[in-house]
């Protein structure tokens, strides 16, 4: 049959051609993972109660870029798929008991070295980070990724799929509810250094989190 | 996004800076390489939807509203379709008998416009499922009129998968086949050339591996059988047939050889005018790779294919095309457009007018190859490329008039060593392919293997239906009639 013919001309001609792309999907997956490294890694040690979970919630974060590598988009929006997806991850990651492979064991004992160390810890961040863990999941990760991530409003806006304007009002309602958690907890007159930070940072304006990254 | 590296916060509980030296470390390129080469050192999540990020965050209260939203839309959907199930014409399957002639309305086209193709039935129960393939056996329909029919196909059998062609016929529109009882066993035939709804012929290859040539002029109900063009080893050569009548036939053939990774083999066209009592062989150029061959009248051939490709450079393919004003006596180079590549799915709506498919690898690797329109009318001397195409690599083609073409398109993702595991399509344009419109095929059939319309208004197509696993049976589809 001829197209038959034509089938297999085509794949002879491209028979080095799954190497090739083998090897820019490789490419491409290397230039991800070594942008969002760092990023991820702090995502998930700020989420997770030991830098072993913290390395599997990475690992496994980048497995599934690896396998979804069409779907992890270009430039910076690509740190807001990671941490999209770290979020599922980490919903998933305390559902199950698991024990950690040697690889990731072996990470999360070299991203020990960069958890803030005991002798930094202060009580009055401890009780303000107490009173953050009061507030319900969605409060605690927008201010987190407004502070901790440093997501600017557009960045938020894009992973929460709304405008900067509700962003804005989702930040205020969640400080406004971390403050009566605080007040609740005998720390709205000590205004620690944490608080302070988690009450009043607010996310650069979309303009400036554009300018910054170009 | 702020830099994190200067984003000081002392409530952080990681030290990014340290992080980011941490990051350098040799163990982060072993979880590179173990998550490319899929090492077994994590613990992945199943496949599913809990992979696919969920960039907007539900707060359970919201859960609780998009739950009765799904629930609400749900049970609207399964009302909808209750409705739709009682008040639609009921969709008639083939029945058990597998000569089964219920039709049902296809489809709508796409583009409303588009008339719609039925499925009228399986062409034959004698070799309706085919073991490990799609259309790799070569189905081939040849329609001369509105009611009259020829298929070929090859069914496997036995340990060795010897492949034995099968040729059915039906004189009455697809409602019912009978296989041709063949004067003596073929091992491969050519797709049947018809110069009248009675009168056709095919080549066929012997049990010793000699050319025959069978010849109709009663519909199939009686088969004349000649030796073939002496040469001829079908057995090694592939061969296209065109019969302008029942004494004139030309065939074109070339050395399995000939193709792109091996030595050019010898290409020849083989002409009679005496019902096949004696062939006079043309040759046509060596690197000439023929896939389609048709005459019109008295005098008008042409021949489609490829160049072959120079030794060491397999994926070099150009297309290329003879005409011949002679009766297929001499042969000439066609003009064709400088990016042309093999061009099959010939198909002359007079002497004049001539239309093949041209297809190339697409440039998007992820769609494999596909095709365009080439058309011609000045009896196959120059080709010039239609404005558009379907986006899909064309199976085959039938152009019952020079503005009016059918064409069968496939994903090309399939290739002809795999089953065929996406739904195709017919294509129609009918302004010499400016604008082409889809016709989805009926539920349940897959690719369409050939196409063949006796007149405008009446087409078929021989397209495979995907019974379970890798077995596929033939079918008949047809659209007006």
């Amino acid at each position: 049959v001829p197209y038959c013919d034509i089938y297999r001309d085509v794949a002879e001609r491209r028979a080095g051609k799954p190497e090739d792309e083998g090897q820019q999907r490789q490419e491409r997956f290397r230039a991800v993972y070594e942008a969002v490294r760092p990023r991820l890694a702090a995502y998930a040690l700020r989420r997770t109660s030991s830098p072993e979970d913290a390395a599997d919630v990475a690992a496994e974060t980048f497995a599934i870029a690896w396998r979804r590598l069409d779907d992890v988009p270009e430039g910076d929006d690509s740190v807001l798929w990671f941490y999209a997806t770290a979020r599922r991850v980490l919903a998933n990651h305390y559902r199950r008991a698991r024990r950690h492979s040697e690889l990731v064991r072996r990470i999360g004992s070299h991203l020990n070295a960069a958890l803030v160390t005991e002798e930094a810890v202060d009580a009055e961040r401890v009780a303000a980070l107490a009173a953050l863990r009061l507030l319900d999941d969605d409060d605690r990760e927008l201010l987190l990724l407004a502070t901790w991530e440093g997501l600017g409003s557009a960045e938020l806006s894009r992973l929460l799929n709304c405008s900067s304007t509700a962003v804005r009002l989702r930040l205020h309602r969640a400080r406004a509810r971390l403050a009566r958690e605080m007040e609740t907890l005998g720390l709205a007159e000590k205004q620690t250094q944490t608080s302070r930070q988690l009450l009043l940072h607010a996310p650069a304006p979309a303009n400036e989190a554009e300018g910054q990254r170009s | 996004m702020t830099d994190i590296s200067e984003h000081s916060v002392a409530s952080d509980p990681v030290s990014y800076p340290e992080l980011l030296k941490l990051c350098s470390d040799p163990v982060f390129d072993e979880l590179f390489q173990a998550i490319v080469t899929g090492d077994d050192v994590l613990q992945s999540l199943p496949e599913g939807r809990d992979e696919r990020p969920e960039l907007v965050a539900v707060s359970p209260a919201r859960w609780a509203h998009r739950r009765r939203l799904i629930i609400a839309l749900a049970s609207s959907a399964a009302a909808a379709l209750l409705i739709a199930a009682v008040t639609a014409p009921s969709l008639q399957t083939l029945d058990r008998n597998h000569h089964a002639v219920a039709t049902h309305g296809g489809q709508p086209g796409l583009q409303g416009a588009t008339p719609a193709w039925h499925l009228v039935g399986y062409i034959s129960p004698s070799w309706r499922t085919h073991p490990s393939a799609g259309l790799q056996f070569g189905l081939s329909l040849t329609c001369p009129d509105a009611n009259t029919c020829y298929a070929v196909d090859f069914q496997v059998q036995g340990y060795q998968q010897a492949r034995v062609p099968g040729v059915e016929v039906t004189d009455d529109g697809g409602g019912s086949w009978w296989q041709m009882a063949l004067p003596l066993p073929l091992s491969v035939v050519s797709p049947v050339a018809c110069s009248g709804a009675e009168t056709c012929a095919l080549l066929g290859d012997d049990s010793a591996g000699k050319a025959e040539f069978l010849e109709t002029a009663d519909g199939g109900r009686s088969w004349a059988a000649t030796a073939g063009p002496p040469g001829l080893t079908s057995q090694e050569q592939l061969v296209q047939l065109s019969c302008v009548s029942e004494a004139s036939c030309v065939a074109v053939a070339y050395g399995r050889t000939g193709r792109a990774a091996g030595p050019a083999g010898a290409t020849i066209a083989y002409s009679t005018n005496d019902s096949g009592s004696t062939w006079t062989a043309t040759n046509l150029p060596p690197d000439f790779v023929p896939f389609g061959v048709k005459c019109v009248g008295s005098s008008m051939c042409v021949a489609v294919g490829r160049l072959n490709s120079p030794a060491g450079s397999p994926g070099n393919l150009p297309g290329m095309a003879l005409y011949s004003a002679d009766g297929g006596s001499t042969w000439n180079t066609a003009s064709l457009p400088p990016t042309a590549g093999p061009l099959t799915g010939l198909s002359c709506a007079n002497d004049s007018d001539c239309s093949a498919s041209s297809s190339a690898p697409a440039s998007d690797s992820k769609t494999g190859i596909t095709s365009s329109l080439l058309i011609t009318a000045d009896g196959g001397q120059s080709w010039t490329p239609a404005r558009s195409s379907p986006r899909q690599f064309i199976t085959a083609l039938s152009c019952p008039s020079a503005s009016q073409c059918w064409a069968s398109g496939l994903d090309s993702s399939d290739g002809p060593g795999q089953s065929v595991r996406s739904e195709g399509g017919i294509w129609f344009t009918s302004d010499r392919g400016s604008t082409w419109q889809q016709s989805p095929l009926p539920e349940g059939t897959r690719a369409v293997a050939d196409i063949s319309c006796p007149s405008a208004s009446t087409c078929y197509a021989i397209a495979v239906e995907h019974a379970r696993g890798d077995l596929y049976r033939a079918v008949l589809l047809a659209y007006g009639g």
